[in-house]
Order: C-alpha cells, then sequence, then structure tokens
C-alpha cells in the first residue's frame, strides 16, 4: 500500500524533467524597483510574486529586483511589504521590461481599506491582514476568528482559557485539538502536554492536555496576515483534523508603534518597532506585548497575565547568484493564570497559579530560484522549548478516615489513615521540547495548454517532555490514590511527512478551470508495540478544484461570472503524547479498616493491582471532508454558498472499562486483641470487585455538515458604505463510535451492582444546530480619515438534542469479567433487566433557542500622522425573547452590553 | 312651631333605629360529625370523644362529646372551622385501651343539616423508648470545610423498667419534606417509606437499657472535639456506630457495630444534613432479613425510574420524629398519628441537634415529653448533651 504511493511520488517528480525541454521557448525576465510612494526611498526586502506562475523575489539592498524564466508574457504580480497597502498590477512582459512600483502606507486616508476577511478563490480559505487585523481591536487571537461567517459573536476576554472551534455548533475536544496553528510555517504543537490533574476541581478546567492551543497564548500585536483555513488544507500541512491558522509575523523595517486597549475586563499594552540595521545589515523588528485580564473586576485575587516578546532578524543574502530571505526569530511568550482565596474570610488560604513560559527560536526564509522548473525553495526549522508549572495549594476534608495506599507497591500491604483535613501542597512541572524542520519547494511546469504549479516537500517533527511530572508529599496527597508518573520517563515521539501537490490551471473555451490534487503520506516513529502506528505510513489524499464559466453581460456593462467548486479531502491527526502514553492506573482496594480509637492501634491493610492503559490498537484520527460551492462575481459584488460535510469518525478520546478484581478481605477479630492488631487475628474472606479506569480509544464520531454564504456588496458612494452579509447554518453531531460501558448505581443485597453493561450509545451523544446572520454595514470616510462598522448579528435559532436510544444495552459484563450478549430473557431477569437504561419523556426533546439579535459597533479615527483612536461597544442594543425550555421553563437570554477603547501611537 | 319639631325628631329617632338594623342575618348551621374507626379497629367504643370546632377568622372554639354511635351534633355559625377530635377508648372485649384522634382544617360551614364524616387515626403513645436527640446537622472545621462524622441518634428510656435494645432498628425517612413530588405518601397513613434500616444485634437481652438512660448510635465512635476543635461530641462512649462496608467508611472497633440490612446509598449513609428527612425507631415481629424481603416497596420517580424502599408497617413503629425546614414540611412523611406537628434545625454544620423536651421528673428520673407532636415535644437548635456512658 505505501510502495504504491511512493511510485506516484516519483513519477510525479519525473514529469518535470522531460518537461524541462519546452521551458526554454517561454521565458521572459522582469526587473525593477519598489519605491515607497510618500518619501520615494527605496524598499528592501519587500516580496513580489506573481501567483499564478509560482515566480518570485524580492527587493534587494537598493530595492531593486530581477525575477528570469517567467514563462508567460502576461502576469499578475503582487508586491507587498510590511506597513503597506498590498499593489497588484498586470502586465504585459516583453522581451526586457523595467517596471516601478509605488506602495503607499497603509492607512484610513485611502480609498477601499478592506476591513472584512478575504476570501481566496479555493475554498473556505480565509485572509485576514493588515488593516482588517487592527481594525477588529483584538487582544488576542481568538478574537479575529469573529470575522467568518459561523462564529458567533463574544466579547474577547482572556480571563478563561480560549480553544477554537471550527465550523460546528457546539464545542468539541478533537476539533481544537485538530487545528494547528503555525506560526512562520512552525506548527505550535500541544502533543507533548502531560500537565493535569484530574479530580481536582478548581484548576480542572484550566489544563488543555489532549486540546488545543490555548489562544490567549498568541498575541495579536506581532501578526502581519493571517490565514484561516476550514475547509480543505492544502497538502501541505499535516498533523491535522479540522483546520489550519497560518500566521505570518511582522518581520521588517517598521516605524515605532505603541498601542494601549482597555476595557472592563482586560489592559493591553504593546510596543514594537522594526529597526533597519546599518551598512546592508538587515533588519530587526522588535515587539513586546503584555496583557492582563480578570474575570471578575472585583476581586483582585484571580488574575491571568501574559508577556511576549519577538524580535525578528531578516536579511537576504545571494546564493548561487539567486537571493535568499533570511529570517532569525527569537520569541519568548509567558502567561499566569492565579487565583488565591482571601485569607481574611479562611483560616487557611487555598490557591493556585499555573505558569506558561514558551520560548521559540526559529530560522526560517526562501530561496528565489527562479529556474525554468523550480521557482523557489523554502526553509524553516525551529526549536520550542515550553515550561508549565502548576502550583496548588488545596485544603482536603475527608468524609472519613480513609486508608491510602502506599505508593508503588503491588498486592496486598499495610497502608496508612489519612489526616481528617490538611493542607496539600503540590506541583506540576512539564516540559515539552519540540523540534520541527520543513523544506518546502515550488515548481511550474506546462504541459500542453494547462499550466502547473506543483509544490513538494517534506518536514519532520520530534517531541519530548522533560518534565518531572508531579512533585508532592505522599503523605499528603492531593487526591487519594495518585501515583506519580514522571514525564521525563515517556518516550520522545516524532512524525516525518513528505507531500507533493499539483495545481492545474486550463481553458477550454471560455471556459476556465483549476484542478488541485495533493497526496501527502505521513508516518511516526517512536511509540514501541503501537502496531497501527509505528513504521505505517499513511496517505491522505486532498483534491480541489474550480469551473469557471464564460463570463456574460446582463444588465449594463458589468462583467458577471458563475463558478462551481468542489473539494474531498482526507485529513489525519497523530495521537498525541498523553494517549500513546497514559500512566498506568491504580486500584486500590480496602482490604481491612481498623480505625481504633487509640492511634497507635490502628492498622489498614490495602490491596493495589496496578493496569496498564495503553492501546496498542491506537490510530491516527482520519476526518473527511467533502465541499461544494457556487460563487458569482458582478464586478465589485461577490456571492458565495459553499456546502460541506465533515465525517471524523475515529477521534480520540478516554472511555472507561471494567475489569474484576479479587481480593482478600478481612472483617472481624476472631478474639479480642490488646494493642495492635496482625492480619492473622482477623476472620477472611475472597470478594471481588469490578473496578473501572479509562482508556484511550478512537472513539469520538464527531459528524458536521454546513452551509456557509457570503454577499459582499460594493461601496454605495452617496453614504460611502459597503455592505457584507455573511452567516452560515451548522448542524454537528456528537457521538461516539464504539461502545460505552456503564455500571447502574443500584445496590443489590447491599452490595454494588454486579454488572456492567455495554452501550452503542453515550449520554454526551447530542445533535446541535445554528443558524445565523451577520449583516456588516463599513463605512470608510477617506476625508476624515476614519472608519466606522456597525454589525447587526441574527442567531435565527439554536438547537440542541440528544440523540434517540431505547436504553436497551447490546451486551453486559458478567461476575468474572466475561462479556455476553444481552438477550431478551435478560430483560425480563429481576436483577439484568435493570441494565436498560430509562430516561424521562423531556430527555430526548429538541432545546431550542428562539431568535437572539444584538448590534455591535466598532470605529476607528486617524489624527494627525502619528495617533489613531479606537473604540467598539458589543451589544448596544440586544432583542432576546423570552422562551420555553424543553423543561417547559421560561428562559431568556440576559446579556450586558460590553465595550473598550484603543489608542495607538505611530512614530 | 316645638310640636313640629318634636314630632320630626321622634320620626327622625324612629327612621335612624330602621335605618340601623342590619341587612345581613347571621345564619346558623347544625353540623353533625359521624366518626369512623380506622381499619382493624371498628369495635372500640366511639363514645365520649371530644370534639372541638374552632371558628379560624376569630379563634373562638365550641366542644361538645360524641355519643355511642361516634355522632356528635352541633350549632354553628356560617364562616371556616377547624376540626379536632380526640379520646380514647377500649375495645369491644374490654382487653386493649388505644387513643384516636383526627384533625381538618378549612372546612367551610353554611347551609343545615350539613353531615361530614370523620376518619381517625390511631396515636400510638408509648412510653418506653423515646428518641432523645437527632444530630444531623455536623459542624464545619475551623477552615470552615464540613464535617458530618460526628453525627449520632439518641434513643432514651422513658419508662419506670429496663428495656432491651436488641433487635431494634432505627430508620430515616425515603421522603425528604422539602421537595414538593409527593413520591411516597400513597403508602401512608399505614406505612411509612424509609430509606435506610440499620439494627442493634443481639439475641433478646444482651444490651439493657436502665430507666432514664440512652442509647447512643453515632455514625463513628470516636472523640470528635479532638478531631474537629468546633464538633460539639465525644462519641468514642457510644454504644452503637453504624458502618458501612465501603472504602469511604471507617470502623471503629471499639464501638460495635449495627446491622445494616437496607441503605438507598451506594456508598455511606449521611443523614440529611439539614434534617429534611423524619426518624423513627422500630421493631420487626419476624426475623429482620424476612422483614426487607417481604416489605420492598417501590414507586416511580418522575424521571420514569423505579426507586426501591423499605415500608415499615405503622404499628411496628415505637417512636417517630418529623424534622423538616423551619417552615415546615411541603409534604409530610409521616402519618399524623406517628406526629402531628414537625421540629427542625436550622442550617448544615451548626453543630446544634433537635432535642427532646423534658415533661417532669419523678424521684430523679427524668421523664421526657411525648405528645406525638414534635412542634410541643420538641426544642428546636439544641446544643447536643446525649447521654454517653
Amino acid at each position: 500500500m505505501k510502495l504504491y504511493y511512493i511510485i506516484i511520488l516519483l513519477l510525479i517528480s519525473y514529469i518535470p524533467i522531460s518537461i524541462a525541454d519546452d521551458q526554454t521557448k517561454i521565458s521572459y525576465d522582469l526587473t525593477g524597483i519598489v519605491i515607497d510612494k510618500d518619501d520615494h526611498l527605496p524598499i528592501i526586502g519587500a516580496t513580489i510574486f506573481i501567483e499564478s506562475l509560482n515566480s518570485g523575489t524580492i527587493t534587494d539592498s537598493n530595492g531593486k529586483f530581477h525575477i528570469q524564466h517567467i514563462p508567460s508574457s502576461n502576469a499578475e504580480i503582487s508586491v507587498r511589504y510590511l506597513g503597506y497597502r498590498l499593489q497588484k498590477q498586470t502586465i504585459c512582459l516583453s522581451k526586457q521590461s523595467f517596471i516601478k512600483i509605488h506602495l503607499e502606507k497603509e492607512s484610513f486616508k485611502l480609498n477601499e481599506v478592506n476591513v472584512m476577511a478575504e476570501k481566496k478563490s479555493e475554498l473556505s480559505n480565509y485572509t485576514i491582514k493588515n488593516k482588517a487585523l487592527e481594525y477588529i481591536q483584538p487582544s488576542g487571537l481568538s478574537d479575529i476568528l469573529q470575522l467568518l461567517p459561523g462564529y458567533l459573536h463574544s466579547d474577547g476576554s482572556l480571563a478563561s482559557m480560549q480553544q477554537i472551534t471550527v465550523r460546528q455548533a457546539g464545542r468539541d475536544q478533537s476539533t481544537a485539538l485538530g487545528t494547528s496553528i503555525i506560526v512562520d510555517g512552525t506548527p505550535i504543537s500541544n502533543n507533548g502536554n502531560l500537565s493535569k490533574v484530574s479530580d481536582d476541581s478548581g484548576i480542572n478546567d484550566k489544563s488543555n492536555m489532549n486540546g488545543g492551543v490555548d489562544l490567549r497564548s498568541i498575541p495579536s500585536d506581532h501578526i502581519e496576515e493571517i490565514q484561516i483555513i476550514n475547509g480543505i488544507a492544502s497538502a501541505k500541512y499535516g498533523d491535522i483534523t479540522s483546520g489550519a491558522v497560518l500566521i505570518k509575523s511582522k518581520a521588517g523595517k517598521s516605524p515605532l508603534t505603541v498601542r494601549a486597549k482597555l476595557d472592563p475586563l482586560n489592559k493591553l499594552v504593546y510596543a514594537g518597532k522594526g529597526f533597519m540595521l546599518p551598512k546592508q545589515g538587515g533588519n530587526l523588528n522588535i515587539g513586546l506585548d503584555w496583557a492582563n485580564a480578570k474575570p471578575d473586576v472585583r476581586n483582585s485575587l484571580e488574575a491571568f497575565q501574559r508577556l511576549s516578546g519577538q524580535a525578528i532578524y531578516s536579511n537576504q543574502f545571494k546564493l548561487d547568484n539567486q537571493l535568499l530571505s533570511f529570517n532569525a526569530k527569537l520569541n519568548y511568550t509567558t502567561t499566569l493564570d492565579k487565583m488565591r482565596k482571601d485569607p481574611n474570610l479562611m483560616h487557611s488560604t487555598e490557591s493556585f497559579s499555573i505558569e506558561n513560559h514558551r520560548i521559540n527560536g526559529s530560522v526560517y526564509g526562501r530561496w528565489w530560484i527562479n529556474q525554468s522548473f523550480f521557482k523557489s525553495v523554502s526553509y524553516n526549522f525551529s526549536a520550542n522549548q515550553t515550561i508549565d508549572r502548576t502550583n496548588r495549594t488545596k485544603i482536603i476534608a475527608q468524609k472519613n478516615a480513609s486508608p491510602v495506599a502506599v505508593e508503588g507497591v503491588s498486592g496486598e500491604h499495610e497502608g496508612f489513615f489519612l489526616p481528617n483535613e490538611y493542607i496539600s501542597t503540590y506541583q506540576v512541572i512539564g516540559k515539552p521540547l519540540q523540534l520541527y524542520g520543513s523544506i518546502d519547494s515550488e515548481s511550474f511546469f506546462r504541459l500542453g495548454n494547462t499550466s502547473h504549479k506543483l509544490g513538494i516537500g517534506v518536514n519532520t517533527q520530534f517531541e519530548k517532555n522533560n518534565g518531572v511530572g508531579m512533585i508532592y508529599d505522599p503523605l499528603l496527597p492531593p487526591v487519594a490514590g495518585v501515583r506519580n508518573r514522571p514525564f521525563n520517563q515517556v518516550p520522545g515521539i516524532g512524525q516525518w511527512a513528505i507531500y507533493a501537490e499539483d495545481q492545474a490551471n486550463g481553458e477550454i473555451g471560455k471556459h476556465s478551470w483549476m484542478a488541485q490534487a495533493g497526496i501527502r503520506l505521513g508516518s511516526m516513529f517512536g511509540p514501541e508495540n503501537h502496531i497501527h502506528i509505528q513504521n505505517k505510513i499513511y496517505p491522505e489524499l486532498r483534491l480541489l478544484s474550480e469551473w469557471n464559466f464564460p463570463k456574460f453581460y446582463f444588465a449594463g456593462s458589468f462583467e458577471n461570472q458563475f463558478s462551481l467548486i468542489a473539494g474531498w479531502g482526507q485529513q489525519r491527526k497523530y495521537p498525541t503524547m498523553s494517549y500513546l502514553f497514559p500512566e498506568t492506573a491504580w486500584f486500590d482496594a480496602v482490604a481491612l479498616n481498623y480505625y481504633s480509637q487509640t492511634e497507635a492501634n490502628r492498622l489498614a491493610i490495602m490491596n493495589s493491582q496496578s493496569q496498564n492503559r495503553e492501546n496498542y490498537d491506537l490510530k491516527p484520527a482520519l476526518n473527511t471532508k467533502t465541499e461544494f460551492g457556487i460563487r458569482f462575481n458582478r464586478n465589485a459584488f461577490q456571492g458565495s454558498v459553499t456546502m460541506f460535510n465533515e465525517n471524523l469518525d475515529n477521534g480520540f478520546m478516554f472511555m472507561s472499562r471494567y475489569n474484576p478484581f479479587i481480593y482478600t478481605k478481612y472483617e472481624g477479630l476472631k478474639k479480642p486483641v490488646d494493642g495492635k492488631p496482625s492480619i492473622s487475628d482477623f476472620n477472611s474472606k475472597t470478594d471481588t470487585l469490578l473496578m473501572s479506569y479509562s482508556r484511550p480509544q478512537n472513539g469520538e464520531r464527531v459528524i458536521k455538515k454546513g452551509i456557509e454564504y457570503r454577499l459582499s456588496f460594493p461601496q454605495i458612494e452617496i453614504i460611502k458604505t459597503s455592505i457584507e452579509i455573511n452567516g452560515a447554518w451548522y448542524k454537528t453531531t456528537y457521538d461516539v463510535s464504539e461502545p460505552i460501558v456503564y455500571r447502574p448505581g443500584q445496590q443489590i443485597n447491599n452490595k454494588p451492582y454486579p454488572f456492567v453493561g455495554i452501550y452503542g450509545w453515550n449520554s454526551n451523544s447530542k445533535s446541535n444546530e445554528q443558524f445565523n446572520t451577520n449583516l456588516w454595514f463599513n463605512t470608510h470616510i477617506p476625508k476624515y480619515r476614519m472608519h466606522f462598522s456597525c454589525m447587526i448579528q441574527t442567531v435565527w435559532y439554536t438547537q440542541s438534542q440528544s440523540l434517540k436510544f431505547d436504553g436497551r444495552p447490546t451486551h453486559y459484563i458478567g461476575y468474572n469479567g466475561e462479556v455476553n450478549p444481552y438477550t431478551d430473557e435478560d430483560a425480563q431477569d429481576p436483577i439484568k433487566k435493570l441494565l436498560i437504561r430509562s430516561f424521562s419523556d423531556n430527555y430526548f426533546k429538541a432545546n431550542r433557542t428562539p431568535i437572539s439579535m444584538s448590534m455591535n459597533l466598532k470605529a476607528t479615527k486617524e489624527f494627525g500622522k502619528h495617533l489613531s483612536v479606537s473604540c467598539f461597544v458589543n451589544r448596544i442594543w440586544d432583542y432576546n425573547p423570552i422562551y420555553k425550555n424543553s423543561l417547559d421553563t421560561n428562559r431568556r437570554k440576559w446579556d450586558a452590553p460590553f465595550f473598550g477603547t484603543e489608542i495607538k501611537v505611530s512614530i | 312651631m316645638r310640636k313640629i319639631s318634636w314630632l320630626s325628631f321622634m320620626m327622625t329617632l324612629l327612621l335612624s333605629f330602621y335605618a340601623c338594623e342590619k341587612d345581613t342575618i347571621n345564619t346558623e348551621t347544625i353540623v353533625t360529625i359521624q366518626m369512623n374507626m380506622p381499619e382493624g379497629y371498628s369495635d372500640y367504643s366511639k363514645d365520649n370523644y371530644e370534639v372541638t370546632w374552632t371558628n379560624l377568622s376569630n379563634q373562638r372554639s365550641t366542644t361538645t362529646k360524641t355519643d355511642d354511635a361516634g355522632i356528635a351534633v352541633t350549632t354553628l355559625s356560617d364562616g371556616i372551622y377547624k376540626l379536632d377530635i380526640k379520646g380514647e377508648s377500649k375495645n369491644a372485649a374490654g382487653t386493649d385501651l388505644a387513643t384516636f384522634q383526627a384533625s381538618e382544617t378549612q372546612i367551610a360551614v353554611s347551609g343545615s343539616l350539613k353531615t361530614l364524616t370523620v376518619n381517625m387515626e390511631q396515636v400510638i403513645l408509648n412510653d418506653g423508648f423515646l428518641i432523645r436527640e437527632v444530630y444531623f446537622s455536623g459542624s464545619k472545621t475551623p477552615n470552615n470545610k464540613n464535617y458530618f462524622q460526628d453525627q449520632y441518634i439518641e434513643i432514651y428510656n422513658n419508662s419506670g423498667e429496663t428495656l432491651y435494645a436488641d433487635g431494634l432498628s432505627i430508620a430515616e425517612s425515603m421522603n425528604t419534606s422539602s421537595v414538593t413530588t409527593n413520591l411516597w405518601g400513597k403508602f401512608l397513613p399505614n406505612t411509612v417509606a424509609v430509606g435506610t434500616v440499620y439494627t442493634v444485634p443481639g439475641t433478646g437481652k444482651d444490651h439493657p437499657v436502665k430507666p432514664g438512660e440512652s442509647l447512643v448510635i453515632a455514625s463513628m465512635g470516636i472523640n470528635h472535639t479532638a478531631e474537629n476543635p468546633n464538633s460539639p461530641v465525644d462519641m468514642s462512649k457510644a454504644d452503637f456506630e453504624w458502618y458501612d462496608d465501603h472504602n469511604m467508611d471507617t470502623d471503629v472497633p471499639e464501638v460495635p457495630n449495627m446491622i445494616k440490612y437496607y441503605s438507598y446509598s451506594n456508598t455511606i449513609w449521611i443523614m440529611h444534613n439539614r434534617g429534611h428527612k423524619a426518624y423513627m425507631i422500630f421493631k420487626s415481629d419476624i426475623p429482620m432479613d424476612q422483614f426487607i424481603q417481604k416489605n420492598t416497596i417501590s414507586t416511580l420517580s418522575p424521571s420514569g425510574s423505579e426507586t426501591f424502599a423499605i415500608g415499615v408497617p405503622n404499628h411496628l413503629i415505637i417512636d417517630a420524629v418529623e424534622s423538616a425546614a423551619p417552615n415546615g414540611p411541603e409534604i409530610k412523611s409521616l402519618p399524623s398519628g406517628l406526629d402531628k406537628g414537625y421540629t427542625y434545625c436550622d442550617g448544615a454544620g451548626s453543630g446544634l441537634c433537635i432535642k427532646r423536651k423534658t415533661a417532669r421528673t419523678e424521684g430523679g428520673r427524668i421523664i421526657l415529653k411525648d405528645t406525638n407532636n414534635s412542634t410541643e415535644d420538641f426544642e428546636v437548635n439544641a446544643k447536643p448533651s446525649p447521654l454517653t456512658k
């Protein structure tokens, strides 16, 4: 199977060599200079790119550029540089051409500032840049997602952990884990995160182990451009199921910018500048960001803080007479989540603090070869070291004097009694290290009258957690029965992948078409015994196509055009360290509980057994996506409707299992004993307990269906306002694809229920729907250099409904741990019939919330050359009617308005 | 002139008399009561029971007595009334004396010759074992965490002779009186649904309790004041403790265990810490294993699932107390014959208990008050003072 795919890859790479001869026929050169429109100075390091031909380069130290081997006489070039408006020009090349390109600084005094997300021609791919990014007034990454059609508007607060959602009603961990956040080509990986203390309510929800990156840790101020891929991603991006967020950091020369943002819950300050180093030494762009958030203004003892510093050195070198851009980045981001209970209210205090430090060093860039076939090669090498430290002080009050087992001891042994109430202090220290490297090449060739852009690349990643894990006093444990598992004992894991992707363009008469086919082959290295992962190569096929109908004229002299888009793709996510190597579970049974009134005579006998939780059958999770779309363009008007269907059938989740545990139980002294007794003084009998533990499995099913639509109207000159209507209907089903075990709670003859049922349904299985429309009015007045937006979001309805279930198990686990099918006779047996789960009439009723509308305003005004002031008000008006929920209770959504302001100074 | 003014004055006086005359005529009704004895007690005499009518608007009472046939006729002015009937009588053979009572309120009296049939309930009074204290609220630790390990129930020998605790069971009602859903009311008044049954072990005369002494049954038999400075009691000298065979419970060897015959809980039994349950003591007339099997009852909960309990027959219950929220029970757990009123202890973790009042002292022995009405018989928010050895 894997050999088959490698052969295809090799064949693809042979094609260009045989075509190479053809290339010499059409070949143009382009030379030019890029100048700042205001001060007429050359711009060094600006990027000139011809998207359709994969050709491009960067300007040299004189602002000049030279591109060879351009395989077409017509080209649309785009020129960009940090802080300047993107310039697009169609030029006609003759054998020798020299052009002068003027770039304007991005500002609201220019016409047509775009503050919405731009949609590329491929499906579900949004780009947000420059002014649009600033206009949102973001505190962090999650605020930027508000521009996408299906995201329900919320206040950007850093007070609680933020996990990304993609095209869904509701949220789930698989999506957050399966969405990759890639900064300058390196994915921020959460695979090596092992820090979680379950059973500690209070900090349980502060851990994002097995989830996605905490969006709060990504400050928005270092970002120049963001691309969000919700649909079928290019084969270049892997280890994802849902989507990808591509972040490009600010690099290059830029003026000193200071930004301060304030709202009732958050404070943020940013300062950054791109220095041009003397003697053509390149640029050094430095940015510093500080943010603070409080979930409740009145409580100064609970807060979140973020500090982030980034420095990028960029320069260019000539390699083989062709320019190579070079960037060296160093980034240090630290977040701190802390809480402390008021010492005046309590005798002792409870507190926690969670620090997260991430240090990243990367080297990346692009070598603009501009040969007849190979056009450019990008490289990226980076190292990420994260140190996360959780400090927790907790008061543990026991319900009774519970005996506790001794760590590391198996079988029957003497345990000890915990004090009735004690203070437990512990630390969890994790140190995941991630090493990443990738090399990507872009090429171009022609085959007949079709043009092909070919991307081939390879990447590899290695991760290891060197933290010590949980540090605590075993005599005063934070959770009874906890065992220590040092993180540095967990083996390192790694991945590698190669891909090849061809985008072909052609014309048939007046129709034009695009077809993109990519294949990605990947594998993990490291996990021993995992038969489905070790040394197995997994292919991913991704197909996209677009058909553009001929342009036609209707009602006027404007061009109209319809396009059809279709796509199908496979995206795989490899299991994280926690899913591959879960810690050993321990069963502790109380064999004897002799709690004498005299402390010296107390005796606790425990019986402990370990259980290996690794699942050697674990496979990578596979998400299969299908998309169809229609697009219509008429001059500046754009409309599109996209329908999609995603099917994830084997997502990762921890699922319960039961094992019988047979041990000796001691009850009742044979005869009275003076002082401390020993085991032999007691009567004994054999007892069986059914002990439960959870095991990672490919059991999560997420099915996403939906329709996204977007209508973008050109600016109405009289009122200087452009209108955009976008929105989505999502239907998301959360279910399980593997059986769930459940043990009824009834007691039989004063003993716990003896059987465990196996069901094809989970109490979390449900189907959610939502339908929303966002109406944007963007008013741009260049004369006053201001921009004003009014966004009305209407959520027509949301709905949640548990998946129907008749309550009957398919099998059950008996006394000895054997699995039996559940028959009709069992349904009549007085004890076994209790395995059939019962539900109230309301349980499966759909819970529907009605229409909810809100109006949100944003405004930015520039003053003079250096100052700009922005403010926003969310929910200045809202409409939320009273409604009856599925339990027949009257409910009403109540949301207070939220507002904030920011000042930006640019020198 | 004088004649005319004198005449007009007389006329006005006459007219005013007529004007002052009341338009409404106060009607009276003759009301007849017919007493109905409960099942199994139809041969008991109905004679000479005290019938009291209380007008709810002006709180005036009228009292009559019943005749042989259990009929009492009273003339009442129209209004809304409360009716109380009480008394005691012997059975036809003359061998047994029993007390009966009935209470009804919001009776609208109007029209004439109205007849009302009233169902009597048996009042079980005993001067044997009585529940003296129930301490369910627990206490708080200095760090303000909950501490329920010090819960206990104290049973007092109110009689003049030594009684034996062997086979005595304590039980907590299934019904939570603060909940408005009436799941177990269908079994009243003859059966009370209970969720826990723990029994004192013994063959019959193993555990004597002298007159004026108590049997203290604790959740955990240790000195709680040493573990938690805020706990009010030392249970190290308790007579028994209830122990659930679960790793969350602790077995103190120095205090013997009750025999656990039934518990609704899969883990450990903790008394409802705000006291919204009824507590009772009873003695089964058959072996406990058979008792549990014979008296398992069930009902359907709102979620559709079947919930089980043990139904204790009324006549086996020796003493019971209806503990509820300070405002009273939404739905009573006990029939009025066992406890007409209710008592309470504010707030969980207060370290306070409900305590039966002293009626009188006889030659150094305290006699506790028992009128089967805990509103009168119990002291609320009392300081725990169990008579441990």
